[in-house]
């Protein structure tokens, strides 16, 4: 059994608007070992993004008790979450949100820089990250001279380059066509291979069965869970 | 540092990508930057750089005053000069006259600027020559005074620079005068001087001239001695002296002298009025601020994912925070650089149309000083204008900005500040046109003030008879009289006269005694205003004698004494005569009893000489447009000749031709100021129309400012609504409907900003009071205009946008995500 990389106990997430209670997530019990590769799959408004933001420190919990790495983080600083986020979480968003002004180079290298590491350590890490995606080629190209898939694997690149604990990925492959999607996929799977923990959400059962693990979430409640936890 | 370098790199490829943007704001802030940088170098030489004569706090204006007879601050005499070292306060103490001076050359005579100063002068102000001595005490005496300094500039332009120089020889005023010194480069004192040349006191007027308060006096106190102190001893003195000389200091003129820092003398007229531009111009920056704010909101909404990116990958919010001032900061730089330059230029015209206090002081000029300034200027617009907008676009929400579709952050928050924003411009921007407005007023007002005289088809020729040959009065008074007949059989000239003291070039006064005026108890003899003047003079100004006569060719020097006064002079001293008017006078009511009554007026000519009242003539504005009519008594020329005259010719006539004409009478003798009578008159209004063009500039510019504002937030929050209108048109809004709802929204944000502004200047109207004329500071005219005038402007700039919004495509706009 892997040692878990995230424990979560009965997270709640209720949005007030106008008077009126809205329980986004109820009593989520999660947890994610090392190594792992868990998809979270359910109808839109079932609370999956509201949930990996969560995990990504994006947003917060109402309640209940959030371990990354076997630290509590639900009640930290804005700045300590945005510490905890730049060493420990790689995100990969399906609109890619790579930074227009930025070249490919300098969007891989933009986690790095907020980390205060050394230029030299900085660009020999970037290199490897576009490595691995097969883009480096591209590296002094700007974001809309590339196709969706290069931009995704550019995203990847930079989620993967400051080598955090665990990358959540929000429908990675919901913005690209099939044969980039799956070029898209085969990446996670190689970067799941190589050690990475991996939490995605996604709306292809297809993809969701490349992972170890599926949560379904229903109205905001797991309501199903297969594959083997690795926690 | 290579945080900021990237910092800066990312911020300077951002801007170059947005040009549209960049260049609205770097405008915006140009214009701003740079207006209030010209107006800052203007602050900063009249009121707050040093004067440069060593330690100011010790250099002090002596000056008098009489507050029995309630006159304001005057020169001393001669005596009085020679009075003030007995005061142990004071450890030098200089005299100084501005002037002209007709310096000789072999070819011809040309008038230059000539200070007379005494060797206390340069002392006090502790300037020492860079070639060659100052004057010594000797000779500020006649006799010993045949020397002169000459100005740098002059030392270069007219001597080549060339260090012989001292020892030789100029002509000025026909004396000759050796050259025994060149003063420092850059030495200007109330403005540039040629030659400074000693006063040459006579023993008369070293001891007994006490009647002629003509000498501006600067001294330097000792060191520790508090401007109170040696104000306390000085006026003791002067009580002293009044006690000793009873018949030049009567009680009840309460005669006192008094101590002020030398730079009041400079800048107390035009403290004022600069601070108002200054005011003026710093909030045509924060409209500009508020502009630039405005477009980085909209520019960080747009890009509010790109911050929440950012955020998501670790960045701090001050790293955020950061990043956006960095931009800030460079908008604010380019536009500083570039409001520099506009600065500079923008200097030379200023000082072009600047009245003479403005350039009095010193050189007005873009120096470290006013970098210094537009650097402040520069990180405190930063702050202003990017501060907000760059906390906002920290404070993103992560989760939903990151969401595929996620849009910028139009939203309610957003659209308050903005709006805000817009409702601070408009307010400031009234604010700033209202006063413009009140002083566009004032100056129209001004402008319909009768002078009493008719500008029109006159050319007025300033004679000032220099050199030996005429140091006799007598010689001074022939030349008057044949420069005025030859300008008389000039062809076209219909009529010709001259005057000591033309209307609006200042004042001059002499006490009197009336014949038959009864003065109040503790009434002190009064002082009026009086003037020489040689026939032919009113016609020729369009004056009329509205009871008894004019002076005539037989007012000689041997004939009886006689003035003429004004209307002024005759309400005031003879009120009670209103039943028998005069019905030549339309205008007033005017006693002819007071022709015939005897003034005593003495002067060096006549000691206690009676001078009967022949006539009285209509009234002249002598202080100009703005200013009340004094009581003024008239002269004939050659019963008591003054120093100078001004020629005024009515007709066909050019100011070439008469020139030519008046030369011919002496031709050693310059005439450089010929020039219309009408532009005697303008340059009399030129103080108070160098601040409203300025104003008047500056407020089009908040105008044009604000009108930008007011689209680029409408044109924004059409945009932002590309969908909610198409949905309205697609449920059957008319295009009609859908203007009236951008209008509305868009014109009511500028309402209140009216409102507000309003309010503003009503409370701050006292700020210009002093400088308005004929209409209140709350005139109801002036702002209800203005606020139809900015209601407009803010109709045009928002109706673009809401024309815009009714010609939406509706399928288009549904497909809009």
């Amino acid at each position: 059994m892997s040692e878990a990389l995230i424990e979560m106990q009965n997270i709640e997430k209720v949005f007030l608007t106008d008077e009126v209670e809205t329980h986004a997530l109820s009593n989520i019990h999660l947890a994610v070992g090392k190594n792992e590769w868990l998809s979270i799959v359910g109808p839109s408004g079932s609370g999956k993004t509201t949930l990996l933001a969560i995990l990504g420190l994006l947003d917060t919990a109402t309640g209940g008790q959030y371990l990354l790495d076997g630290k509590p983080v639900q009640d930290l600083s804005p700045s300590d979450r945005a510490h905890v986020r730049n060493r420990h979480i790689g995100f990969i968003f399906q609109s890619f949100n790579l930074i227009g002004d930025l070249t490919v180079f300098e969007n891989v290298e933009l986690p790095l820089t907020y980390r205060g590491m050394p230029p030299a350590e900085r660009k020999k890490r970037v290199e490897d990250a576009l490595n691995r995606v097969g883009m480096s080629h591209r590296a002094r190209h700007m974001p809309g001279q590339l196709s969706g898939g290069q931009q995704q694997r550019v995203a990847v690149s930079r989620a993967v380059a400051g080598d955090p604990l665990i990358l959540l990925a929000d429908e990675p492959t919901g913005n690209l066509d099939s044969k980039n999607g799956q070029a898209v996929m085969k990446l996670l799977s190689e970067l799941h291979q190589g050690g990475s923990t991996l939490i995605m959400v996604t709306h292809d059962p297809a993809y969701a069965r490349l992972a170890t693990r599926t949560v379904s979430l229903f109205d905001g409640r797991i309501v199903e869970e297969t594959g083997t936890s690795a926690a | 540092m290579d945080a900021l370098v990237r910092d800066l790199r990312f911020a300077l490829r951002g801007l170059s990508r947005t040009p549209g943007f960049t260049a609205a704001a770097v405008v915006a802030l140009a214009l701003g930057i740079g207006a209030t940088t010209a107006i800052f170098s203007v602050v900063h030489a009249v009121l707050l750089r040093s004067l440069g004569w060593g330690d100011e706090s010790r250099l002090v204006s002596v000056y008098r005053t009489f507050a029995g007879i309630g006159s304001g601050k005057g020169g001393l005499s001669v005596p009085e000069l020679y009075d003030l070292p007995e005061a142990k306060s004071l450890e030098s103490l200089g005299a100084f006259n501005r002037g002209t001076g007709a310096l000789q050359s072999a070819e011809r005579a040309e008038r230059v600027p000539v200070a007379r100063v005494t060797s206390g002068f340069f002392t006090s102000l502790a300037v020492r020559p860079q070639i060659g001595r100052a004057f010594g005490p000797e000779e500020d005496l006649k006799g010993s005074d045949g020397v002169a300094l000459i100005s740098a500039a002059t030392f270069r332009r007219r001597f080549g620079g060339d260090p012989a120089v001292i020892g030789r020889s100029v002509v000025v005023d026909g004396q000759s005068r050796q050259i025994i010194g060149v003063l420092p480069e850059g030495f200007s004192y109330a403005g540039t001087y040629e030659f400074f040349v000693p006063y040459g006191f006579t023993e008369t007027q070293r001891l007994g001239d006490r009647g002629a308060h003509y000498l501006e006096v600067m001294a330097r106190l000792r060191p520790g001695i508090p401007l109170a102190a040696a104000n306390e001893e000085i006026e003791q003195l002067s009580m002293r002296i009044a006690e000793m000389h009873p018949d030049n200091y009567p009680p009840e003129m309460k005669s006192v002298l008094h101590v002020e820092p030398l730079r009041e003398r400079f800048v107390a007229s035009s403290r004022q009025p600069i601070l108002v531009l200054f005011g003026a111009v710093l909030l045509v920056l924060l409209i500009a601020c508020g502009n630039v704010a405005n477009l980085l909101l909209a520019r960080s909404a747009v890009r509010e994912r790109e911050f929440a990116v950012r955020s998501a990958l670790g960045a701090e919010r001050s790293r955020i925070v950061r990043q956006l001032l960095t931009e800030g900061l460079l908008l604010s730089a380019l536009g500083a650089f570039l409001g520099v330059l506009l600065a500079t230029w923008g200097l030379d015209v200023l000082l072009a149309v600047a009245p003479r206090q403005i350039r009095q002081v010193g050189e007005v000029r873009i120096d470290r000083a006013v970098l210094a300034f537009s650097a402040g200027l520069t990180i405190a617009t930063t702050l202003v204008f990017a501060l907000v907008p760059a906390l906002r676009a920290s404070r993103v929400d992560l989760a939903s900005s990151l969401k595929d579709g996620g849009r910028g952050s139009g939203g309610a928050p957003g659209a308050r500040l903005r709006r805000a924003l817009v409702i601070a411009q408009v307010a400031l921007c009234l604010f700033l046109l209202v006063g413009a407005g009140l002083l566009i007023r004032s100056f129209a007002q001004i402008l319909r003030v009768s002078p009493g005289f008719d500008p029109e088809g006159a050319i007025a020729a300033d004679l000032i008879p220099a050199g030996s040959a005429y140091a006799d009065p007598d010689a001074r008074e022939r030349y008057f009289e044949e420069t005025l007949r030859v300008a008389s059989q000039l062809p076209g000239v219909t009529a010709a006269g001259e005057i000591f003291l033309l209307p609006t070039r200042g004042k001059w006064g002499q006490t009197i005694e009336i014949e038959g005026y009864e003065r109040a108890p503790g009434e002190p003899l009064p002082t009026d205003e009086f003037r020489s003047v040689l026939p032919g003079y009113f016609a020729a100004m369009g004056q009329r004698v509205v009871a008894g006569r004019d002076f005539s060719a037989a007012d000689d020097a041997k004939a009886p004494l006689v003035v003429l006064v004004n209307e002024a002079w005759a309400r005031r001293y003879f009120p009670g005569a209103l039943g028998d008017t005069n019905r030549r006078s339309a205008a007033h009511h005017v006693p002819d009893t007071v022709v015939g009554r005897r003034i005593k007026v003495d002067t060096d000519r006549h000691r206690d000489a009676f001078w009967t009242i022949v006539g009285v003539v209509s009234d002249a504005r002598e202080y100009g447009l703005d200013q009340p009519v004094p009581p003024v008594f008239y002269w004939s020329s050659p019963q008591e000749p003054q120093a100078q005259m001004t020629l005024v010719a009515r007709g066909r006539v050019t100011a070439a031709a008469l020139r030519e004409v008046l030369s011919r009478v002496d031709p050693a003798q310059p005439l450089d100021r010929v020039l219309p009578l009408e532009d005697v008159l303008s340059t009399s209004l030129a103080a108070r129309r160098f601040p409203l063009q300025l104003l008047g500039v500056f407020a089009a510019l908040a105008l044009v400012l604000s009108a930008v504002g007011i689209y680029g937030v409408t044109a924004y929050a059409v945009a932002q609504r590309t969908r909610e209108i198409g949905v309205r048109m697609a449920v059957g809004a008319s295009a009609g409907r859908v203007v009236r709802m951008v209008l509305a929204s868009a014109l009511g944000t500028v309402g209140i900003g009216l409102a507000i502004g309003a309010a503003a200047a009503l409370a701050g109207g006292r700020l210009i009071a002093s400088q308005l004329y004929g209409v209140s500071a709350r005139d109801p005219l002036t702002f209800a205009g203005i606020a139809a005038l900015l209601g407009l402007v803010a109709l045009v700039a928002s109706g673009i946008p809401a024309l815009r919004a009714a010609r939406i495509d509706p399928m288009a706009a549904l497909r809009t995500e």
